[in-house]
């Protein structure tokens, strides 16, 4: 399993860095932080270039590095990055350019991971799409735009699961497993579960159908996947409910819940029109939300 | 299949209706007074400003899109269009372009920063002043934004001595860093070699009205509003951001100490200082007769023939990309001129003006000033001279206004971008530092922007009234 870790700044993203390591733990799995520079217009290429050359005479670095820095300090912390007698992280590479697109810096993890620590430059949302795009990651871990469009573009056109750390907190979050019966709510359970197993997380499994006569199907859903988090040892309650999925998902995560949820199964042209249920959770709720594809 | 479709509709949908505007505009029926021709250069006008702004693809799609339409349009022939695609000012920005990667490839910044260290003196108001007038002096000559990128480690490494804490001295930092951006800024005008912007205007009096103007005379014009704007800049910035600590005492000596040390001028040094000297005697004292290219050509050959700088750096070096922006800037004004559409713009301007009892002379100077100012802001000083500089020279010649001094009007308030990242190369160079705030440009911007109007409006009914 591959994880791409997107952050936004040094102190900002502590939070964000220490919910992708833990995950990255929990599935022992291959980590890459990606901080991405601010874009500039094409016309001033050669003139930043210009000066980058300049401050790399003076040993001056770039800023972004410092972006990066921050994050191996922190993921050391973490006890996830391999290091030597001396104390010192194991580095496959120290940062180099134009590796598949960016700057990268590659240690190893405590179990062999590799852990990437990749600086890019441009739109943020379009950075994410091209790095998913040459790294063929499984999921993608970002902080949730103010700009509801920039979410609404991420959600569709990121083409791996995504799990959107709005409004985190160093709390001990429930899980919220929003089921019903397409592949992508089965796939979402099964990521989903091994976190929260790792996690020790309790979860509420969560049906809504949109009227009374349609609650037998809820329970149908609720019931496969139970299955899938007794296998998993996750202790959790369940509920079936009537209403609108949205609101009544954005109502019972509140603020201390991760919500899980498949990604619509709607064409991309109807999602590239009209906001799928797991954009409005995003843009209207205030907590994390996973969405698998 | 359909997501990568719809992803290049979502991330370009800028360019597609800018595209589609031209089309449209293109194929509706001219405005009364404005000919097919000249519609169709105003669509193409439309297309690439649209595209300049939104920035949706590389910037050199939209030189070649200005050539592209003026054939398909039959605005001109293939042979015409690439023919008004170059010429001596083409050649001018290139080799001042060439130049400035030899000079940064040099190390004369290290001698720079002695210098400035020298006549500091532990003053923080001397230090920034030291800043202006080297980023003046320099940038008037070779061009704003190598002078930045030579300057901008330069200050860094002096804000890391005075204290490592950044948060501690965050007003002395910004000081330093719109020194070098308005140092730049003030000085590109002040000699044709200043910035590409100053020989687009060049060219277009020479070939829209016949009228030459060499280095020298240039610099008559427009080298007392540098010299002006230096102590205005310095007592702005002193102002706005007041330095946490006045005098920095000792702190800065060790650093002196170690940049005397390896910033002794070597023979290369002297030699690229001395080529650089013998292309602005040329420009100073032969633009009549070489023109401002042959010169830069001429320092060019001579860096590569000594060996100081290599033709693969000069290749990495150069925005191609820019030189070609500038020759369609060119061709879309001979266009614009040719077709009646700049005459048919201003005419309506002007009617506008009228409306509002603007009427001519001065005022009408000052709010071409006002708005090339602001879209010099919006889109970086160069695109908006390309883009006003016919329309507004029309204005002039309708309104019986110098095309002389309108010209001048407009190269110098192109150079008023104090309150945008995007205004000016430099701004984007210290900006990328990320010492910088967005916001940061406008606390100083806006007292700059309305000092600066006021003293050109002053140059431009006193002491250029002397030169008529």
């Amino acid at each position: 399993m591959k994880l791409l870790l997107c952050i936004g700044g040094s102190e900002m993203s502590r939070d964000t860095i220490i919910a992708g390591g833990k995950i990255a733990a929990a599935f022992n799995s291959d980590l890459s932080v990606l901080y991405v520079g601010e874009k500039h217009a094409t016309n001033m290429t050669s003139a930043l270039d210009m000066s980058r050359m300049k401050l790399s005479e003076w040993k001056i670095e770039l800023p972004g590095v410092k972006v990066l820095e921050y994050a191996e300090m922190v993921l050391n912390d973490m006890n996830l990055l391999e290091v030597d007698d001396t104390g010192e992280i194991v580095e496959v590479h120290s940062l180099k350019p134009d590796i598949n697109g960016a700057y990268e810096l590659h240690a190893m993890g405590k179990h062999g991971q590799n852990i990437r620590l990749r600086l890019r430059e441009g739109e943020i949302i379009d950075e994410v799409i091209k790095e998913v795009d040459v790294g063929g990651y499984d999921v993608t871990i970002i902080g949730a735009s103010r700009e509801r469009r920039l979410v609404h573009r991420l959600i569709q056109f990121v083409e791996c699961s995504l799990f959107i750390t709005k409004n985190i907190k160093d709390i001990d979050y429930r899980f919220l497993f929003a089921v019903d019966d397409t592949e992508m709510s089965r796939k979402a359970l099964l990521i989903g579960a091994r976190t929260a197993n790792f996690l020790k997380a309790e979860a509420t499994l969560l049906s809504v159908v949109s009227k009374e006569s349609d609650i037998k199907i809820g329970e149908e859903c609720i019931s496969k996947a139970e299955t899938i988090l007794q296998k998993a040892g996750v202790v959790y309650d369940k509920k079936v409910m009537v209403g609108d999925p949205t609101e009544t998902i954005i109502e019972e995560a509140g603020e201390d819940h991760i919500v899980v949820m498949g990604s619509s199964k709607s064409s991309q042209l109807s999602k590239f029109f009209k906001a799928t249920k797991a954009v409005k959770v995003v843009q209207d709720g205030n907590c994390p939300v996973l969405i698998a594809k | 299949m359909i997501r990568i479709i719809l992803y290049w509709i979502d991330t370009h949908r800028w360019f597609i209706t800018a595209i589609f505007s031209c089309i449209v505009l293109a194929n509706i029926p001219p405005p009364e007074g404005l000919s097919e021709n000249g519609m169709d250069v105003i669509a193409i006008l439309v297309m690439s400003t649209i595209i300049l702004i939104t920035a949706q693809v590389p910037l050199p799609t939209v030189p070649l899109l200005i050539a592209v339409f003026q054939v398909l349009l039959e605005v001109n022939t293939p042979k015409g269009v690439s023919q008004s695609f170059m010429s001596d000012s083409v050649f001018f920005i290139m080799g001042s372009l060439m130049l400035a990667v030899a000079i940064v490839h040099q190390k004369l910044d290290r001698r720079i920063a002695y210098l400035i260290l020298r006549f500091t003196k532990g003053s923080i108001t001397r230090l920034s002043m030291g800043f202006i007038l080297v980023c003046a002096l320099l940038a008037s000559f070779i061009g704003e934004h190598t002078v930045a990128a030579i300057m901008l480690p330069v200050a860094i490494t002096i804000v890391n001595n005075i204290d490592e804490n950044q948060k501690n001295i965050r007003n002395i930092t910004l000081m330093l860093m719109f020194s070098i951006a308005y140092g730049c800024a003030i000085a590109s005008i002040g000699t044709p070699s200043g910035g590409a912007r100053n020989a687009v205007m060049i060219d277009y009096w020479s070939r829209l009205y016949d009228i030459k103007i060499s280095y020298i005379e240039w610099m008559k014009y427009a080298y007392p509003m540098v010299l002006i704007q230096i102590p205005v800049v310095a007592i702005l910035l002193r102002i706005t951001f007041k330095p946490e600590k006045v005098n920095i005492g000792t702190a800065l000596d060790k650093l002196r100490e170690s940049v005397k040390a390896e910033g002794k001028m070597n023979y290369a040094d002297w030699l690229t200082v001395s080529i650089f000297l013998f292309v602005l005697f040329l420009w100073v004292t032969s633009s009549d007769t070489l023109g401002l290219g042959i010169p830069a050509f001429i320092g060019v050959s001579a860096y590569l023939a000594f060996g100081l700088v290599s033709w693969e750096e000069i290749n990495r070096g150069v925005s191609w990309g820019v030189v070609l922006l500038y020759g369609s800037a060119i061709s879309l004004g001979i266009a614009m001129q040719n077709t009646g559409a700049a005459s048919w713009i201003a005419h309506a301007l002007l009617s506008g003006f009228s409306t509002f009892h603007l009427g001519g002379g001065l005022l009408l100077m000052v709010i071409m000033a006002i708005i090339t100012m602001l879209v010099a802001n919006i889109m970086s000083h160069g695109p908006a001279v390309a883009v006003l500089g016919p329309i507004f020279l029309e204005v002039a010649v309708l309104s019986e206004t110098s095309v002389v001094l309108v010209g001048f009007i407009i190269a110098m308030a192109s150079s008023f971008t104090y309150m945008t990242v995007i205004g000016s190369p430099a701004n984007t160079i210290v900006y990328g530092s990320n010492f910088i705030r967005p916001q940061d440009f406008l606390k100083a911007g806006w007292k700059m922007s309305i000092a600066s109007i006021i003293i050109l409006t002053l140059i431009s009914a006193t002491y250029w009234q002397f030169l008529q």
